[in-house]
């Protein structure tokens, strides 16, 4: 089995499910290699005990558009490559995790190959970032495309792609004991960039700060939006000395746990794994409606609250409403925990193994 | 080889070219564990070489040949059955394809439910424009049905190549094709339907119907002309009926009696209204045996003037039978007459063998039509039936016959033959019209074609008969089953010059023409274009030259222009130039009276829009439309100008802006972190010029004003627009000026812009037809990026008003409105009357995509319907005088959010302009 990436090397969402797919398969019994197109640098390990290959293809990474005969020739280099490796050995399952890569495994002949590609935005994003086209021409022809919730399985059946199905991303990640929900702080983990929407949610302070004043705001992350964020907060008439701001982490697990609500103000989102950890730690989640993950992830009133997507306004109502209860956190955040569960890698690698058997008839 | 999950059985006859295509399709399916069939319905070509060759590259490749030509598809596809193997079983034709995951999804879903039959979508090929259309899409919602009744729109669904058989079920049940006879697949899949034990329906496409429009359209028209086919037609619904009386529900005999009235036998009685006399009889003829035994009690279901067809074939009338299509196949003309007995509205059957009961129902029951409401049309909405006649060779001036409507063509005060372009008449003769029978009328042009001054011809549009009845004026195309090709008409532009309209058919009858250019002047003229745009380099010249003339010339002139002292003209402009209205018109219209000295300039951007008297057209790509522009002393305008065009200094810029703002705006708008600045420049540079903005109410001031950017001067409570609408709604003559039904409640849909602009309407536009025909009349206003069709065939019961420009006549005029987030609620809110918000994307909308600033639910003017059938209870309430919104919260809205409009408003603005010094 092969599992392509666009580079298997950078900190990103997209690079720890492929490594966590990749282990998964291995421990399973499968000859996996994880295959990126080009190296980034700084290269980041992701699993201890790789049971796994790993190999990426380009030895530098493309050169700039500003060298178009350089990039053609870099292209051509990762084709020959990718070739090489599909005919080492005897055809078996390519999962191709991102739309860059898979752009690449269209032009070689993979006849004999059974390829499944798997798409981590949500359907909206795709409209949004102009994806839509460039999946549906790469995507229409593979024996399976891998959709994160059935939401944007079907959204992207109507769009035109006759063969979605979907499969969440596992989370390992379980922590012996939930959070305490004691310490009323309120994080959002995550960059600081305007799609993931912190300006909403320093607006929304601003609203409900003064009317708790036994809460903290934390931000985890960095990101271009850093200093207006913080200039924001500078300006609130109150709450300011309660916001906090910490560096990215990358084991997020400390943060959760010491967390009473986590929030998720975003403009746009795929299948937000902060969320999923989140739940994992017993932690009850506020998100802004903004993706068929965050949808299928935060179930409204039962493992958290859901805010009209881009309103400051909801985001603060929402917020309060549990600010305001530690019987609905807990019960939230119970309730998380147990939901949490459907996405363990048992239930998640036996939907894999399921898929397989359809795709190999 | 291990038995294969599934048999594909692809026959071929003579196909040897096509072939490989189909064969590839199959073999390039997600699911390999399959075996294909070729069945070859003996060729005479190199079918069996195509074959052999195929299977060389794939083994799953059988080949069967028939002995002998069985002239059919039912043969072939029964020796399939005979020799798969696979536990399922499908069917392919030669020149079609199957879509890459056909086979895969279809068997997973009878798998996965257990099914003895699956179906999924055909999408329809033309493989002359490759434009896809899904069939039937409607009932093929992803679904298991234990039976067939649970779905009974799918025996819609005839064609066999779709779906996915249990070989087992089509054995136990010796389901096979009707040999010897054309539209074999009807039988075949009702069989099917009613045999099977479960049946999954998957909403993928899963085959591809090779269409080539041209030659295949003619041979199916071809065919349904030829008695052949209409007598195989009947011999399968025979085997049908036969079939489904030992085994079909009453349910379903019920259905499918309905399928053949209202799909088989429209398809023959829409192909009487194109033959001649003799083919029209034999159809009739060979029909008749067969719908006479039918079970006619569905037939209340119909279109009724489908069902107006049928009586007359029931009694043999050719003649009524092409009347009562003409209004179904040439968009609602009336080729006939109505009258009302005790307040039904009966079509009037004027046939020899008119009867008084037939089929089981009396001739009233066949012939009432009241719920067309032919009569209930107002009189510039009605659609006549003009027909051309023949028009004879050499012959320049048209004639033809227009049938009555309801005894008004008496009163006709002047009668043109026009020709139209988008609805407007571009040239027109005059003409006169005489009766020469009851009901039946003659017209003949007097004179040729005269273009109108100041439009332009363009290059193709319909003809049509210009009737003033009145004050009002009606414009019904012309219609013609053939035209004659080779009818030129001559068009005279003076100077010598003329131009011909060449006449050709177009769809649902209509007579269209075409511009051939044939003046020496205008031929010398393209001529000498070809010959300077062969020189290479001339094309580049050319687009610089027009850049030039339309960009860099009139910005010249406004930047001279703009330096020189100001005149006291005054700009006006309403939606970027494209519109005549909002507060821009109705400041307009009071300078009109209070100024009248002052003089007007409209910007008119496409040439298109209709001034009154006294307000002067400005293109500003013109040099002196931009040196006028530059020079006048006042700008008020409701959207932006051009802010290329260099404004003077000593100018005043009035902006109105185009509504009060219910969805979130600017800075306001979700995704405005996201829009990147290079959208958003072009507002900021156009509202850095404006010297005031018109505020209708506190609440605009605190939204929409501050979302755009706005904090130059506001003039409070002003809203002129809001003002010609309290105003209109005062004139007593309001109704009849607009040609609104006097009696029936009048409602307004005003929908605003969808972000994916389908043209689909959230206002279920049948249901409306059928619902309130009769006791409300509907005016549509869609948004021009998003125009919603609005079908003739409902002119009784609504209206596009889409392309007026008076919305604020409209407005007055409606007793209530239905919109969804549109602005003008805020307008229409002051008059105090019944709003219904018909939203059934609301959470959608406020929560996740745009968002609103005010929660509906809470301050609306009226309720949040979320469906058509909520949107019709309260339409039921509004009609029958039960409003439940309480006087307290329309008074309230007003006064939060609309602002009242006081008449003062034209006067403050430019009041307020003036004092800007």
């Amino acid at each position: 089995m092969l599992i392509l990436a666009n580079n298997i090397d950078e900190v990103g969402g997209a690079q720890r499910v492929a490594h966590s797919l990749a282990q998964g398969f291995a421990q399973r019994g499968f000859d996996v290699e994880l295959v990126g197109m080009v190296p980034h640098a700084p290269r980041h390990d992701f699993t201890a005990q790789p049971a796994y290959r790993s190999l990426t293809l380009a030895d530098h990474p493309l050169p700039s558009a500003k060298d178009p005969a350089g990039r053609a020739r870099a292209r051509t280099a990762i084709l020959r490559r990718l070739q090489s490796k599909l005919d080492e050995g005897e055809p078996g399952i390519v999962i191709c995790t991102q739309l860059w890569a898979m752009e690449f495994l269209e032009e070689v002949d993979h006849r004999g190959w059974r390829i499944i590609g798997q798409y981590h935005s949500s359907y909206e994003a795709a409209v949004g970032g102009r994806d839509l086209g460039r999946a549906l021409k790469s995507y229409s022809d593979l024996d399976s495309c891998v959709l994160l919730t059935r939401e944007d399985a079907e959204a992207f059946r109507r769009a035109g792609l006759n063969n979605t199905t979907w499969i969440p991303n596992a989370v390992s990640f379980r922590p012996e004991q939930p959070a305490a929900l004691n310490s009323r702080v309120v994080t959002y983990l995550g960059r600081l960039s305007p799609e993931k929407g912190p300006q909403f949610l320093v607006e929304a302070w601003g609203r409900i700060s003064a009317q708790h004043p036994d809460w903290a705001l934390r931000f985890v992350g960095n990101g271009p939006d850093e200093p207006a964020i913080r200039a924001m907060v500078d300006r609130l008439p109150e709450g300011a000395e309660r916001v906090e701001f910490l560096a990215p982490v990358t084991d997020p697990e400390r943060v959760l746990l010491a967390s009473d609500i986590v929030v998720l103000p975003s403009l746009v989102e795929g299948f937000p794994l902060v969320v999923a950890e989140a739940m994992a730690c017993g932690v009850p989640v506020v998100a802004a409606d903004c993706s068929a993950g965050v949808r299928a992830l935060v179930d409204d009133g039962v493992t958290g609250l859901i805010a009209a997507r881009g309103d400051a306004g909801d985001l603060a109502h929402q917020l309060t409403w549990l600010m305001e209860s530690e019987a609905l956190r807990r019960e939230f955040g119970a309730a998380a925990r147990v939901r949490a569960e459907s996405l363990s890698p048992e239930a998640i690698f036996a939907r894999w193994e399921l898929l397989f058997a359809d795709v190999l008839r | 080889m291990s038995t294969p999950d599934l048999s594909i059985v692809l026959i071929s006859f003579n196909d040897a070219k096509r072939l490989p295509r189909a064969l590839r399709s199959l073999s390039r399916q997600t699911l390999s564990a399959l075996e294909i069939i070729v069945v070859d319905d003996a060729s005479t070509d190199n079918t069996a070489d195509v074959v052999a060759k195929a299977a060389a590259a794939d083994p799953r490749i059988r080949y069967v040949r028939l002995d002998q030509n069985s002239g059919g598809c039912s043969a072939p596809r029964n020796r399939g059955i005979a020799e798969a193997i696979g536990r399922w079983v499908m069917f392919c034709d030669s020149d079609d394809e199957y879509e890459r995951h056909a086979a895969k999804n279809l068997l997973l879903a009878v798998e996965a439910a257990d099914a003895d039959l699956g179906c999924g979508v055909v999408e329809r090929v033309d493989s002359r424009t490759g434009k896809h259309v899904r069939w039937r899409e409607d009932s093929h919602d992803s679904a298991v049905l234990e039976t067939i009744e649970d779905r009974l729109e799918l025996i819609y669904d005839t064609v066999s190549v779709n779906k996915i058989y249990r070989r087992q079920m089509l054995l136990d049940h010796g389901i096979r094709f009707p040999e010897g006879i054309l539209y074999e697949d009807q039988l075949f899949t009702m069989e099917a339907f009613v045999r099977a034990s479960r049946i999954a329906v998957i909403p993928q496409t899963v085959y591809y119907w090779n269409v080539d429009r041209v030659s295949d359209d003619l041979s199916i028209t071809q065919r349904r002309r030829e008695v052949r086919n209409v007598s195989s037609r009947v011999s399968v619904n025979r085997l049908i009926d036969a079939f489904l009386a030992e085994q079909g529900s009453s349910e379903l005999r019920a259905a499918k009696a309905l399928k053949f009235l209202s799909h088989d036998l429209y398809l023959y009685l829409a192909v009487i209204l194109d033959v001649d006399d003799s083919t029209a009889r034999s159809l009739v003829d060979e029909l008749l045996p067969y719908v006479s035994q039918v079970d006619l009690s569905g037939a209340e279901r119909l279109r009724p003037l489908l069902k107006v067809a049928v009586y007359h074939l029931l009694i043999g009338d050719v003649e009524g039978i092409r009347r009562a299509m003409r209004f179904i196949k040439w968009s609602a003309s009336v080729d006939g007459t109505v009258q009302m007995r005790e307040g039904r509205e009966l079509w009037v059957c004027s046939s020899d063998h008119a009867v008084d009961e037939i089929g089981g129902h009396s001739s009233d029951w066949w012939l009432d039509v009241t719920v067309q409401g032919i009569s209930r049309v107002p009189v510039t909405q009605r659609r006549y039936c003009h027909q051309l006649a023949d028009v004879a060779e050499g012959t320049e001036l048209l004639s033809g016959s227009s049938a009555d409507y309801l005894d008004s063509l008496a009163d006709v005060d002047a009668i043109s033959l026009v020709a139209v372009r988008e609805g407007r008449v571009i040239a027109r003769a005059a003409a006169v019209l005489e009766q020469v029978a009851p009901l039946h009328w003659e017209w003949r042009a007097l004179e040729s074609l005269c273009p109108v001054t100041g439009i332009s011809i363009g290059d193709r549009g319909t003809l049509a008969i210009e009737l003033v009845i009145g004050d009002l004026v009606n414009m019904s195309i012309l219609r013609a089953s053939d035209v004659r090709t080779g009818t030129t008409l001559p068009l005279r532009l003076g100077l010598g010059r003329v131009e011909g309209l060449h006449l050709e058919s177009r769809d649902f009858g209509a007579v269209g023409w075409r511009v051939i250019r044939r003046s020496p002047l205008s031929l010398a003229g393209a001529g000498i274009r070809r010959a300077w745009f062969a020189i290479p380099g001339t094309r580049s010249l050319a687009s610089a030259w027009r850049r030039l003339r339309v960009r860099s010339l009139p910005r010249l002139a406004a930047a001279i222009g703009s330096r020189l002292p100001v005149t006291d003209a005054v700009v006006l402009s309403c939606d970027h130039g494209r519109g005549y209205g909002g507060h821009p018109r109705a400041i307009s219209e009071y300078l009109a009276v209070a100024e009248p000295a002052l003089r007007q300039y409209w910007i008119d951007t496409d040439g298109n829009i209709r001034l009154p008297q006294g307000v002067h057209r400005l293109d500003t790509s013109t040099m002196r439309g931009a040196w006028i522009l530059s020079r006048a002393g006042l700008w008020i305008d409701d959207f932006g100008i051009d802010p290329a065009v260099r404004m003077n200094s000593r100018t005043r810029y009035l902006q109105t802006w185009h509504g009060i703002a219910l969805k979130r705006v600017g800075s306001d708008a979700p995704d405005w972190g996201l829009t990147p600045a290079k959208k958003r420049r072009p507002l900021a540079a156009n509202r850095t010029r404006w010297d005031a903005l018109i505020s209708p109410s506190e609440y605009f001031a605190g939204t929409t004003a501050r979302a755009i950017g706005f904090d130059g001067v506001l003039v409070d409570d002003c809203t002129p627009f809001g003002d010609a609408v309290i105003a209109a709604s005062l004139r007593p003559d309001l109704r009849a000026r607009l040609d609104l039904p006097s009696r029936r409640m009048i409602v307004m849909y005003s929908p605003t812009l969808s972000a994916q602009r389908t043209g689909e309407s959230k206002l279920d536009l049948e249901a409306w037809w059928r619902a309130f025909g009769d006791r409300a009349y509907l005016l549509i206003r869609s948004h021009p990026a998003d125009p919603l069709s609005v079908p003739a065939r409902w002119n009784n019961a609504m209206r596009d008003i889409s392309g007026e420009d008076d919305l604020a006549s409209f407005l007055a005029a409606s007793d209530a409105l239905i919109t969804d987030y549109n602005s003008v609620l805020f307008d229409f809110a002051r008059l105090r009357r019944p709003v219904g918000f018909l939203a059934p994307d609301y959470d959608e909308f406020t929560r996740r995509t745009v968002g609103l600033y005010l929660d509906l639910e809470r301050s609306a003017p009226g309720p949040v319907l979320r469906d058509n059938a909520a949107l019709h209870a309260w339409v039921n309430d509004v009609v029958e005088g039960r409003d439940n919104t309480s006087a307290q919260r329309r008074e309230d809205f007003v006064s939060m959010f609309a602002g009242e409009a006081d008449g003062t408003g034209s006067a403050r603005a430019m009041q307020a302009l003036r004092g800007l010094g």
